[in-house]
């Protein structure tokens, strides 16, 4: 199926135009050009080359009115506390993209460092997130455009120079019915240093499209973990943007585990000179689950270090689709860059698409990709099984060492045993 | 005469539709250390791959019974928890299972077939101290992945120490000599042999003689072609040694001409 500008059309009428009053007049022209921008791009159908392996067909069968705001009442936090990574830290809760004072939890946080609701940013310091919105027509990703004309609130992060916040910031976006738009900026001022656990979760059919942002300035460092365990039943888009000055870290962790139809998409920029970031990402797919991670980094400066480290486990009639391109800009000499993405196949009926790619026009610069594709160690599992292992044990086994090995180096022992039960609770019950 | 613990009778095993072993016949009773010698692709190591339960082989005639019971209908981690152990000629690594975790998930899951209690941690940890000694092996290999990084002697060294640790009935040992140096071979037969005791059997397939000054066989079998065509005493061994494979070949020319296919 192709959408058409009448399918587009039709697809963005369920949401109506937001413009209030109350709002800076750049943000009121920003949300109507990000409209605009999404119904001049339109859908994206699979003959986009961008969206060639994603055919996002059965959202439009979807019904997406807006969640009314009493479906957040019967949220309790008793639901909501087994999402969070067990971890000492504020929290904040969003339910269909709208924030929830009476499940967050912001206390007690250091000096120079908030964490707030955008709406409340919007009405006192609309200032600090215009620069938000210069990039909105948002070409090449039209949900992102669509994220900026509509999301009604999100969560604002800034660490001021210098200000250290050790306990990670967790945010979660809860969904249960229509279309949420959920946005996040987090921003790190010089030598800052930050650390967040986004998670998105939910129950039923419904479409979260979701925009994160991250600003590294000179020397910060910044550490996300994006954890997508959606409804299976649901539909997710998400982008990831991070922008980065000298010097500056990023470090990503995404686990993609939910939805039926997920996407999630890195734009990743290193602006200043030795700027580095470290994209590891994990999707586990079953049934018929359509798993998606769309990556660009792009080098723009000399001296910087990218690493991508995806894995798929892909099990059923699901699918898995990694597309990541490195771009190293002329004078972005001495970039040091590698991809690599491994996909194992547990059934015969399950897919993988990899297209890992580099975009080189510097010379002086170290570049690697790679990708594979197969199904378990015939030979392993032998060995194991001649050893007294049943052979579902020796798959689990198996499977799970292939997956650990995402999260296995994280260094925060807490963090990587959520991150870890996440994996191992999910492979179990299919193995 | 105590029942045996393998018997194996007129054994046809083909590979991708190739026959490799064309009648194989060998009984052995607990308490025996039997060893396997024959030239390269004489069907050594599909023997021991079958009596392990590799799924590549197929058993076009015969039968295998291990204690009694049909060991070809017994799925292979089945087999394990009976109690037969092959110690692999190229053992493979592994990345990300930790040795000492997957030997725990296999105790206990003998342990358990056998109606026991599964083995608490500290006894474990124990057991683990106490046979890696037995074999020389560096308890901090042992938390690494099931051989990543190992050198050719230590996956051997792995090997025997998890022989020693799952205390199998039926231990059958694929050319576990070859690429060792004569320190580690002494060490490996050392484990072996502490092993060695009334209740166990063992098969040892090697090429070379060398292995069997240190681990000393009470009968020793040529194979030669897919058929055991020679069985004697440990003295065997010697005299392959002297005379070479081409001995044996020229002996069944002789008594049975027109059975050797070239």
């Amino acid at each position: 199926m192709t959408a058409t500008a009448t399918d587009t059309e039709a697809f963005l009428e369920q949401f109506p135009a937001i413009a209030s009053g109350n709002a800076p007049l750049w943000l009121n022209k920003a949300r109507k050009a990000a409209r605009d921008s999404f119904a001049s791009q339109g859908l994206p159908t699979i003959h986009d080359e961008e969206w060639r392996h994603t055919n996002i067909a059965p959202l439009l069968k979807t019904s997406l009115a807006p969640a009314p705001i009493s479906a957040a009442a019967a949220i309790q936090d008793a639901r909501l506390a087994p999402l969070f990574a067990p971890v000492d830290g504020p929290r904040m809760v969003f339910i269909n993209g709208r924030y929830a004072p009476r499940l967050s939890k912001v206390t007690a946080l250091p000096a120079g460092v908030q964490v707030k609701a955008l709406s409340e940013i919007l009405l006192k310091h609309p200032g600090k997130l215009e620069h938000s919105f210069t990039d909105v027509l948002c070409l090449g990703h039209p949900f992102a455009a669509l994220n900026a004309a509509q999301f009604e609130d999100g969560a604002y992060i800034e660490l001021d120079a210098k200000a250290v916040f050790e306990q990670p910031i967790q945010i979660l976006h809860y969904a249960t019915v229509g279309a949420s738009f959920p946005r996040t900026v987090i921003v790190a001022g010089e030598s800052a240093r930050a650390r967040v656990i986004e998670i998105f979760a939910g129950e039923g059919a419904y479409f979260c499209n979701a925009s994160t942002e991250i600003g590294a300035d000179k020397n910060a460092s910044v550490e996300l973990s994006r954890i997508q365990r959606e409804s299976e039943t649901a539909f997710h888009t998400g982008l990831l943007q991070t922008r980065q000055a000298r010097d500056s870290r990023v470090a990503v962790q995404s686990l993609a585990l939910g939805g039926a139809i997920a996407r999630v998409e890195f734009d990743s920029r290193l602006n200043g000179p030795g700027a580095e970031i470290n994209l590891a990402g994990l999707y586990l797919g079953h049934g018929k689950q359509h798993l998606d991670q769309h990556i660009v980094v792009d080098h723009a400066q000399p001296r910087g270090t990218s690493r991508q480290f995806f894995r798929g486990v892909m099990d059923e009639k699901s699918r898995g689709v990694f597309s990541g391109k490195v771009i190293v800009r002329p004078g972005a000499q001495k970039t040091d860059a590698q991809q690599q993405n491994n996909n194992l196949l547990l059934s015969d009926d399950a897919v993988v698409d990899t297209k890992p790619q580099l975009e080189i026009y510097a010379d002086d610069v170290k570049c690697s990709h790679g990708a594979t594709s197969g199904k378990l160690d015939a030979e392993a599992l032998f060995f194991l099984r001649s050893r007294g292992l049943s052979a579902r044990d020796a798959r689990a086994l198996l499977t799970l060492a292939f997956a650990g090995e995402v999260v296995g180096s994280i260094k925060d022992e807490s963090l990587r045993g959520y991150l870890e039960s996440l994996v191992t609770n999910r492979l179990k019950t299919k193995n | 005469m105590a029942a045996p613990l393998l018997e194996i009778k007129d054994l046809h095993v083909s590979v991708a539709g190739t026959e490799i072993l064309h009648g194989v016949n060998l009984t052995v009773i607990a308490g025996e250390v039997h060893a396997i010698m024959g030239p390269n692709g004489s069907g050594k190591s599909t023997l021991t791959k079958v009596l392990a339960g590799h799924e590549a082989y197929t058993i076009t005639k015969g039968s295998v019974k291990y204690q009694g019971k049909d060991l070809l209908a017994l799925e292979p981690e089945i087999r394990a928890r009976e109690g037969v152990f092959l110690a692999f000629q190229y053992p493979i690594e592994i990345p990300g299972v930790s040795n000492t975790y997957f030997l725990r998930a296999a105790l206990n899951a003998a342990r358990k077939h056998r109606g026991e209690k599964e083995l608490e941690a500290d006894a474990f940890l124990e057991l683990v101290k106490q046979r890696a000694k037995l074999v020389e092996i560096d308890a901090a290999l042992l938390n690494r992945p099931i051989n990543e990084g190992f050198s050719g002697g230590e996956k051997k060294r792995n090997e025997i120490f998890q022989l020693t640790m799952l205390e199998p009935t039926l231990a059958i040992l694929d050319e576990t000599d070859s690429g060792l140096d004569i320190d580690a071979l002494r060490v490996i037969a050392g484990g072996v042999n502490a092993m060695r005791s009334i209740k166990r059997g063992f098969i040892v397939v090697t090429h070379y003689q060398r292995l069997l000054d240190y681990i000393v066989p009470d009968f020793v079998h040529v194979l030669f072609d897919g058929r055991i065509a020679k069985s004697g005493k440990k003295d065997l061994a010697l005299e392959l040694e002297k005379k070479g494979y081409s001995w044996i070949e020229e002996e069944i020319a002789r008594t049975n001409p027109g059975s050797i296919k070239v």
